[in-house]
């Protein structure tokens, strides 16, 4: 067994009448490993599960994982940066932060920056922030309600507020990249391993 | 002083109509109900959930109740933190039975795990769950419940404690919960005893010595 990182596709099931949303392939690849996430509230999360070598393998070549590292501490390859900004693009997420200088632990920590402001502003709006939303979309081409959530998600993050939209020069990136410049300074508590404890970042 | 609730009332009735101190969050007025003076869920399938609805509570909370009653295959059912309006169906919870326990964020539609079951509880141990900033601390007994351990989330960032269960259609009396303390509206009294119940509980950051991610 051995714990890795992953980008990991959700999906949202019926169970026990109400809609479960879970790590996809996990139930069925290996219904007892252990695992923790930071979920978005659409389609994907980013976490940890513990997996047998086989059952890796498995997992890995399941539609939408994206195996991220096994080594918090290990720098990015040229390959490994291809594959993350490739994903951050595809979810409309700033990517060309991204590269070889980087290790694995600011890598995910800031991409969990990400998700808290989706997250946030999901919570204030039951709305995605990013959905449809490209990264060089200037705040101001927003509604006025979008860009008054925005104010809101900053003002009231929990643990602190993030630093103000600056609604007239910021870009989607700019505000995110700035919001996640705050986030990494915090810490990330990402559930607990049986054994290995609780595991943050 | 916390806010309590020793749920002595008729058997059956549901908590809203208990008292005018809850409202329902999700699943219905009666599936969250009294029974022996506890709290039980209907023998029904259904994810319920209720608030206290006093205000001013601080965005910094926690709620706790005492397992009473505990058995497999039994309704599960704990506390809510950070309850929004009520039947929103947003909140984040944590409820056990005899073999697991869960830590969730509920939106009124989705049901999300955060971080793999954990042990159930016994007869006795009170349950409980402290959010702080981002931070959910599930806790049994005064220990954290690791898994599923502490859990950050940005959804909600204030609210009302409360109270949470789910049932597949386990007996009523299969589990009950009593005793119910949630943060005053006080709020600064409660943000040294939160802050000293997660030291307490072996949470906060660095207090596990950075990462145990090799």
């Amino acid at each position: 067994m051995a714990l890795r990182w992953y980008v990991m596709p959700a999906e949202i099931v019926l169970i026990g009448g109400r809609n479960v949303r879970r790590p996809e392939f996990l139930p069925t690849i290996a219904p007892a490993a252990p695992w923790g996430w930071l979920p978005v509230n659409d389609t994907w999360g980013v976490g940890w599960v513990d997996l047998t070598a086989a059952e890796h393998t498995s997992y890995n070549g399941s539609a939408g994982v994206l195996f991220l590292t096994a080594d918090l501490e290990a720098l990015l390859t040229a390959g490994q940066v291809t594959g993350v900004r490739a994903r951050l693009d595809n979810r409309n997420l700033p990517s060309a932060w991204v590269d070889t200088t980087d290790a694995w632990r600011q890598v995910i920590k800031r991409i969990f920056g990400f998700i808290q402001c989706i997250q946030r502003y999901y919570g204030e709006s039951k709305q995605s922030l990013v959905v449809g939303v490209p990264v060089t979309t200037l705040i101001s081409s927003l509604t006025q309600t979008v860009q008054d959530r925005l104010d809101v998600v900053a003002s009231t993050f929990p643990g602190g507020a993030l630093p103000a939209v600056d609604h007239v020069n910021d870009t989607m990136e700019t505000m995110l990249m700035r919001w996640a410049d705050e986030l990494i300074l915090r810490p990330v508590f990402v559930g607990a391993h049986p054994t290995l404890g609780q595991i943050e970042l | 002083m916390p806010i309590t609730d020793a749920f002595t009332g008729t058997n059956g009735t549901g908590i809203v109509a208990y008292s005018a101190n809850w409202a329902y969050m999700a699943g219905g007025t009666t599936n969250l109900q009294i029974q022996s003076n506890g709290l039980a869920m209907a023998a029904v399938t259904v994810e319920a959930g209720a608030r206290r609805t006093e205000t001013g509570f601080p965005n910094d909370q926690y709620a706790q109740v005492t397992s009473v009653v505990s058995a497999t295959a039994a309704p599960l059912i704990g506390v809510a933190v950070r309850c929004q309006a009520a039947g929103s169906g947003d909140y984040y919870g944590f409820y056990c039975q005899d073999d697991i326990s869960q830590l969730f964020e509920f939106d009124g539609t989705t049901w999300t795990q955060l971080g793999t079951n954990g042990a159930g509880v016994n007869d006795t141990q009170t349950i409980r769950l402290t959010v702080a900033g981002t931070t959910l601390t599930p806790a049994v007994a005064g220990a954290t419940q690791s898994p599923p351990g502490a859990q950050t989330d940005a959804t909600y960032t204030s609210g009302a404690p409360g109270v949470s269960g789910f049932n597949d259609g386990g007996a009523t009396s299969l589990c009950r919960v009593d005793d119910f303390e949630c943060s005053d509206v006080a709020g600064a009294a409660d943000a040294i005893r939160i802050l000293f119940a997660m030291r307490m509980e072996g949470t906060g950051g660095g207090r596990h010595g950075g990462s145990r991610v090799n």
